[in-house]
């Protein structure tokens, strides 16, 4: 199986079209001073408001989506006192209970893994650019956000 | 004075291209490239009010500046999802 590129801070920011290997980012991440390695899986639900789903297709602006990607990452490394962070994003199709967005945060300690994790999944969801569209039995909807969330960090 | 504009998700599907190359004689603005889109492809009137502009990757709003060879996208807001 392949290893997640690197960047030199270590920090690893990638699109795939394939299955997301979380267990392995998460050991590639953990380095001996970590205590605490958050992962993170954003998985494909069977509904939406009880409407049953069948699957999901995700479309992205690659590029401007790594670049918001690397942001994030070096706006967590800035906030709180996290060692590395991997951020991993799939597009295509995707079935029921697939992993659409992994994300590894390690630390020393527990909290701020958790605290740092959880604000890089809200702002994934707010500024870069990957939407999904929801495949029904009867038909199809672009699931879009809410405009009035500012896309700015 | 030449601008390409990406396009992404349902608004690609309204317009049914993901890239359309738009001309006019001066584009100042995001506003001007907005402007000369609705009057290309009707279809996406009433779509305006939310959709996000970004000019080289970077979010901007309709008073952004341009230059021939930016790179303009625009699209509808990411898809959120509840807490």
């Amino acid at each position: 199986m392949r290893s997640y590129q690197q960047m030199e801070t270590g920090d690893v920011y990638e699109i795939v079209r394939d299955a997301i290997h979380l267990d392995l980012l998460a050991k590639q991440l953990t380095q001996p001073q970590d205590g605490a390695t958050l992962i993170f899986a954003g998985v494909v639900r069977n509904n939406t408001q009880g409407r049953r789903t069948l699957y999901l297709e995700y479309e992205g602006y690659e590029p401007m989506a790594l670049r918001k990607m690397r942001e994030i990452g070096e706006t967590l490394k800035q906030r709180w006192a996290v060692n590395q962070v991997g951020i991993v994003h799939r597009l295509g199709r995707l079935e029921i209970g697939e992993t659409s967005v992994g994300i590894v945060v390690t630390s020393a300690h527990r909290r701020t893994a958790f605290e740092a994790c959880h604000f890089a999944i809200d702002t994934v969801k707010k500024i870069v650019p990957i939407w999904k569209k929801e495949f029904f039995e009867d038909g199809e909807i672009w699931v879009e956000g809410d405009f009035s969330q500012s896309p700015i960090l | 004075m030449k601008i390409k504009v990406l396009l992404f998700a349902r608004l690609r599907e309204i317009v049914g291209c993901e890239m359309v190359e738009l001309y006019r004689n001066e584009m100042l603005t995001v506003r001007d490239v907005w402007d000369t889109l609705r009057a290309q492809f009707p279809q996406v009137e009433g779509f305006g009010k939310s959709l996000l502009f970004c000019v080289n990757q970077e979010f901007a709003d309709l008073d952004t500046r341009i230059k021939e060879g930016d790179e303009l996208a625009i699209f509808p807001p990411v898809s959120g999802g509840e807490d």
